[in-house]
């Protein structure tokens, strides 16, 4: 899988939780406090992460902070999953 | 992009502004009047060449500018343009953190330094431009972080339509004052624009000396000789107000007072007291001034002093953990008598209500913390229960006039707190919440105020929902123009007090419309239920008083119902009708009636059944009343990490730490089965050794497999299962057991326990009564006897 594979897939899987359609350019970089999400949809989309991708956030990640943003997901998933294609631009 | 703001008599806000430039934090001159003259150099430029200038605009959901992530070393400069068609008086609330000043057309209008702060002042913009300069620098430790200014109408303000109580607030002209201590010398000065010159006093003089100072020039006081000394140095402005210049708190009086409060045995008189002020000693982002007056207080007390303060302590059953409560009482209160008592449900640690309306002497005014940011439910919830039961036991409340008062977090508690309990309280003024919406009429016979703005970030798509979805005579809303949701907080602002005052709660309302979707929550006024039928999701009553002999009850998803009968009723004869179905009574003199249905329809009962008090909150019903924690005596990493995790679990709060601890116990001293406690039990492998545990469990398993409904399941699992605790059937046993160390260290809901917010409803993992992680999956059980079904 690679990594513009896996920010599709992470991009989706918030879509899918969040019942919302994000055509954003700074997609990303959004912090994820302020996204619309509440305590139940948090760890849903923590759940759907972690099984989709078969890893296993760190505290530092999963607890709700204003300074997680999607792109640190992406970024964990990218360096702690196997088989993962680097190919494209490294702005993940 | 280029920022206009043009100030047109609306409320405007301020949340971007031009980054100028920042500089070390040592060229910083506190006292300074003026801004440093390379700022209007930059602001010429910036002007010139205003497409270069970096716009900060990082904005958060709650719409205030973030300012947390700025270099603590240095001081940024903002600038703001703000254009104004013609000289006008306004009203400017600040709202900012940290140290900044603020100056407006080169005008030095306030300054500040601490954790986040906010002030009202009236000022008088020029027609056309307008200049606006702040310098900000971040304190460590603050990540919350953040600043925006609002622009009001003067005459708005004045005359209440801004907020109910500005008028009051700008006339109270409260006085900025700055200071600093360095080698003995204590530096101070007075930013005011009414008033030039002052006559004060310095406690510290013996003869109390009035002395004639100016605002706006720096004082420097020699103060070296109190360094040794527990001591504040004060000053007493002509009007009366006193403000603290500074606080000497000696590192080895601190170390001697904290050392003698560790040697104060249990059995003594003081214990709880000492230790409940160690305790807010510890609090890290107290300030100086609060950690000096508990300090004093705790001085006072080691010397066994009878010290008259607000700050009371009692120990919780919980987690045996010393709560602290602030109470003021009413004036000349006397026993004989029962006061209405206002309670706060503290949402910032160390800002109190009962430092406000201290003209209203006629109610109980009190503070209490639970501990952090749950949004509803679990321990807070126990946690203002208990502070409840602690008042009425020990002071002199009319418990028919109980009201509560939350502010942003812990109004999302006090929604919850109605909902659940819709007769605990008279009354509730609600500063920026949100509740459950479809619970939202159980609350309909409390006297609610709703504080809500249009950019309230609870209310941003909607700030109607209330209205449209309450039936409810006793509902008010106060609703504000514009108003982001940090801006809304300060208790002055409004009249609360004489909101509440000659209201009172009445236990038999005519009306009632209550709905459950926790089992924890059966009980409104005169009407109690069985719990929701097995099957369903929630229950709802509908019941009515219609007269002195009449009464309609309509309920859905419920077979078991009580009424407590009022004194009203004529017991020589009268009806009930359940569901279209007439129950006559004829010289009836008990006063309760219970029914229960059967498949004909509902029928007299005699007893009322023990209610599944797990159904609805799952899993986390453990953290309805105190907990015990067991681990095995030879117990493995990943079952400590589970252990502690539960111990002080995370909340959803923009801090999710919450202040409790449940103890942790091992197997070989168990007393597993206690009647007031529930009880989680961890264990890597299976709880088959244990044939007490062992032969009430739901869901079996070994080694190999876990068996539900006489299925089978093979391979490493994780199982987290709920029952009755077999002593107390309104306590809970939550077992979690795994074959595989790794699945209790990957189980997401066991590394990362986290209580939801109650006004989003059913937690999709939690709120079942077993949870299964099996073959990478999560799977519920929402009510035992159900399948397993996979969560997605």
């Amino acid at each position: 899988m690679g990594i513009e594979s896996i920010k599709e897939n992470v991009k989706k899987i918030i879509e899918d939780v969040l019942e919302t359609d994000y055509s954003i350019d700074d997609f990303f970089n959004l912090e994820l406090i302020n996204l619309n999400i509440n305590s139940v949809a948090y760890i849903k989309l923590l759940v759907k992460l972690e099984t989709e991708f078969d890893v296993t956030f760190p505290e530092e990640i999963i607890l709700i902070n204003k300074r997680i943003i999607i792109n640190d997901f992406v970024e964990f998933i990218v360096n702690n999953k196997n088989n993962i294609t680097r190919t494209g631009s490294n702005a993940y | 992009m280029v920022l206009s703001y043009v100030f047109t008599g609306e409320t405007l806000l301020v949340n971007k502004f031009y980054r100028l430039f920042e500089i070390p934090k040592e060229e910083i001159d506190i006292f300074s009047v003026s801004y440093r003259d390379d700022v209007a150099k930059h602001i010429e430029y910036a002007i010139k060449n205003i497409d270069e200038i970096e716009i900060h605009n990082r904005i958060t959901k709650l719409l205030y500018s973030e300012l947390a992530y700025f270099d603590f070393d240095k001081c940024q400069y903002f600038y703001v343009p703000l254009y104004s068609p013609q000289k006008l008086k306004v009203v400017i609330d600040i709202g900012f953190a940290g140290f900044f000043k603020l100056w407006l057309n080169r005008k030095l209008l306030y300054a500040g330094a601490k954790f986040q702060q906010n002030k009202f002042m009236a000022i008088t913009l020029n027609q056309g431009d307008n200049e606006i300069i702040i310098e900000y620098m971040n304190q460590p430790c603050n990540t919350l972080a953040h600043g925006y200014l609002h622009i009001h109408d003067y005459e708005k303000a004045m005359a209440g339509l801004i907020y109910p109580n500005l008028k009051a607030i700008l006339e109270s002209n409260e006085r900025n004052l700055i200071s600093s201590y360095s080698d003995g010398y204590l530096s101070f000065m007075i930013i005011s624009h009414d008033k030039d010159k002052y006559i004060v006093k310095y406690n510290y003089i013996e003869d109390k000396q009035e002395h004639e100072i100016n605002a706006f020039q720096r004082y420097t006081l020699y103060v070296g000789e109190f360094e040794n000394q527990l001591k504040d140095i004060t000053i007493t402005l002509d009007n009366g107000s006193i403000y603290t210049l500074h606080v000497f708190m000696p590192e080895g009086i601190v170390t001697e007072l904290l050392e003698k409060a560790a040697n104060i045995s249990e059995e003594d008189d003081i214990y709880v007291t000492v230790n409940g002020i160690v305790n807010k000693l510890k609090i890290q982002h107290l300030s100086d001034m609060k950690r000096f007056e508990l300090l004093t207080l705790l001085k006072e007390r080691l010397s066994n002093k009878n010290v008259v303060t607000r700050r009371k302590y009692y120990i919780s059953k919980i987690d045996n953990k010393i709560m602290e409560i602030m109470i003021r009482e009413p004036k000349d209160c006397f026993s004989e008598k029962k006061y209405p008592l206002i309670m706060y449900f503290v949402d910032k640690e160390e800002e109190f209500i009962s430092d406000q309306f201290t003209d209203s002497n006629d109610f109980f005014f009190v503070d209490f913390y639970c501990g952090g940011i749950t949004g509803g439910g679990y321990i807070s919830e126990g946690r203002y229960l208990e502070a409840i039961h602690y008042l009425l036991t020990n002071y002199s409340i009319d418990e028919d006039a109980i009201f509560l008062v939350g502010q942003s977090h812990s109004s999302f508690d006090l929604w919850s707190m109605m909902i659940g309990y819709p007769h605990l309280a008279a009354g509730a003024y609600i500063i920026s919440g949100y509740p459950r919406i479809a619970l939202l009429n159980n609350v309909s016979n409390i006297h609610i105020n709703n504080v809500v703005s249009n950019l309230d970030y609870n209310y941003l798509n909607n700030p109607n929902i209330i209205k449209e979805n309450i039936n409810s005579t006793k509902y008010s809303q106060l609703d504000l123009k514009d108003l982001i949701h940090d801006s809304l907080s300060n208790f002055k602002l409004y009249n609360i007090p004489e909101f509440f005052r000659g209201k009172k709660r009445t236990l038999f309302p005519e009306n009632i419309f209550f709905r459950s979707e926790m089992n924890l929550y059966t009980k409104s006024f005169w009407i109690k239920t069985g719990g929701i039928d097995y099957g369903e999701r929630d229950m709802e009553v509908d019941a009515k008083l219609l007269s002195d002999a009449y009464v309609v009850v309509n309920v859905k998803n419920l077979s078991e119902l009580s009424i407590t009968l009022p004194d009203r009723i004529n017991r020589k004869h009268f009806l009930i009708n359940v569901n279209g179905q007439k129950f006559e009574f004829s010289d009836y003199f008990f006063n309760e009636v219970h029914f229960s249905k059967t498949a004909s329809g509902f029928e007299l009962a005699k007893d009322f059944p023990m209610v599944n008090v797990r159904k609805g909150q799952g899993l986390l019903h453990i953290y309805s009343a105190p907990l015990k924690i067991y681990i095995p005596d030879n117990y493995t990493e990943a079952e400590k990490n589970v252990a502690n995790n539960f111990a002080s679990p995370k909340t959803y709060g923009i801090v999710n730490r919450f202040d409790v601890s449940f103890p942790i116990n091992y197997f070989s001293n168990h007393t597993f089965f206690e009647e007031n406690y529930n009880v989680l039990f961890i264990n890597k492998t299976d709880f088959l050794h244990d044939s007490n545990i062992n032969e009430l469990l739901k869901i079996k398993s070994n080694s190999e497999y876990f068996e539900y409904k006489e299925k089978k399941y093979y391979g490493d699992y994780c199982i987290m299962q709920i029952i009755p605790n077999p002593v107390n059937n309104t306590r809970s046993v939550l077992l979690i057991n795994a074959n595989n160390d790794n699945f209790l260290k990957n189980n997401l809901l066991l590394r990362n326990v986290m209580l939801p917010f109650m006004f989003s409803g059913f937690h999709t993992y939690y709120h079942n009564e077993a949870v299964i992680f099996w073959n990478k999956k999560y799977f519920g059980v929402y009510e035992f006897c159900n399948d397993m079904i996979e969560i997605n």
